[in-house]
């Protein structure tokens, strides 16, 4: 049994928990809740991943992987799915790109919840602009998100970390073409089994 | 091919040494671009919308980011061995490499271009842990380095740049399968031709 650690609040565990939703193989996997925020490292998290990151995956053989898409790899071939088409470049250039989008929105989420003290706004328009020109990219390539792969997923898990924790932002107010295709994308099952929360 | 990216960035390191590990040198132009930590330098935002460096510029235009995904795309366009298919406890020791050099960016972004006032010891003091933890990791995989892969790289570069930006950090102490393997690894001409004190390329 893969056992898969981190809180249901993470854009990254809950790629993990959609793939793992796509690929019909949740009755492999046990869903573990651990604390995300990895400012403490004792927690138990630190003996399996030293760099104390969730997600992480405990493999059937006990040894640990990460991050989510390494464990999206992972699941995909265990799985025997389709979420990584061989040699497709342009696939994977989109998922980077929602990755870079994710990783502008925690590091915004990160800055924001710091005291108030030691709260840089500086950092925090630059994240925010990234954001901004991450979405401005993705709207011109909405034709292009059609299929259920790791691109689409990581979208969909970036745009709902939007709603989850920057729902003042209006993203749909000026990416109409995004915002459709995340109505569509939002309404199956794996999304709507793993909100955020 | 470009690659844009500063010659300081670990990550940005780790692409070109798998570029003269596959002797692609002649394939790719480098455009070194400096960026510092947790700014979004607009020359690179034109190609890179996220800024994120190194991005790979391919010919039509379009561009490929992050770093270990560039290193996949070029391991696999030159049939090399930096990856290996099913070879997942390599995919793991390159995640914890890759794990450290967050860490230590971060560490640096922290402590160097933040403003002092607004540093935040409890941060600073879990982003150390968790790169020690890390070199403790791979002392103990340190047999498993000796392969020239994704995850040898990664630690390479990863421990290369400790000693760059973090010079009393000591990480050789306690570890010494760890020092002996990166005395020998940091000769390699792949490291030796890319490391942030090297001369810049002609």
């Amino acid at each position: 049994m893969m056992k898969l650690y981190g809180g249901a609040s993470s854009p990254y565990v809950r790629k993990c928990r959609v793939a793992a939703r796509e690929l019909g193989i949740t009755d492999r996997i046990e869903e573990a809740a651990m604390p995300t925020y990895g400012v403490d490292p004792n927690t138990p998290l630190a003996g399996m991943n030293p760099a104390v990151r969730v997600p992480t995956l405990e493999m059937d053989n006990g040894e640990f992987l990460y991050d989510s898409r390494i464990i999206l790899r992972y699941l995909n071939e265990v799985g025997g799915g389709n979420l990584y088409p061989a040699s497709d470049w342009a696939m994977q250039r989109r998922e980077s790109q929602a990755e870079g989008m994710i990783d502008a929105s925690l590091l915004l989420r990160g800055e924001v919840t710091r005291p108030a003290e030691f709260q840089y706004q500086s950092f925090k328009d630059i994240q925010s602009r990234k954001i901004d020109n991450a979405l401005a990219a993705l709207e011109t390539q909405v034709g292009d998100l059609g299929a259920v792969d790791a691109a689409a997923i990581s979208v969909a898990c970036g745009l709902g970390y939007l709603d989850f924790r920057f729902d003042d932002r209006g993203w749909r107010n000026n990416h109409p073409a995004l915002a459709a295709w995340f109505e569509a994308f939002n309404a199956r099952p794996s999304m709507q089994s793993t909100m955020p929360g | 091919m470009k690659l844009v990216g500063g010659l300081g960035s670990p990550f940005v390191r780790k692409v070109r040494v798998v570029i003269a590990e596959l002797g692609i040198i002649d394939q790719v132009e480098l455009v070194p671009s400096a960026g510092k930590p947790g700014t979004l330098n607009q020359e690179q935002s034109g190609v890179n919308p996220i800024g994120k460096i190194p991005a790979l510029v391919m010919d039509d235009g379009s561009a490929l980011f992050d770093s270990r995904m560039i290193m996949r795309y070029l391991n696999e366009k030159e049939g090399g061995s930096i990856y290996i298919d099913g070879d997942w406890d390599l995919v793991r020791r390159e995640s914890q490499a890759e794990g450290m050099l967050d860490a230590g960016l971060i560490l640096r972004f922290e402590t160097f271009a933040r403003p002092e006032e607004l540093r935040w010891d409890g941060w600073i003091e879990g982003q150390s842990q968790k790169i020690n933890q890390c070199l403790d990791s791979m002392e103990k995989d340190a047999a498993a380095l000796a392969r020239v892969d994704a995850a040898s790289i990664g630690t390479g570069c990863g421990l290369g740049y400790l000693d760059f930006r973090f010079a009393d950090w000591g990480w050789r102490e306690g570890r010494p399968a760890l020092t002996a393997w990166y005395e020998t690894f940091s000769q390699r001409q792949s490291m030796a031709t890319t490391g942030p004190t090297a001369p810049p390329p002609a």
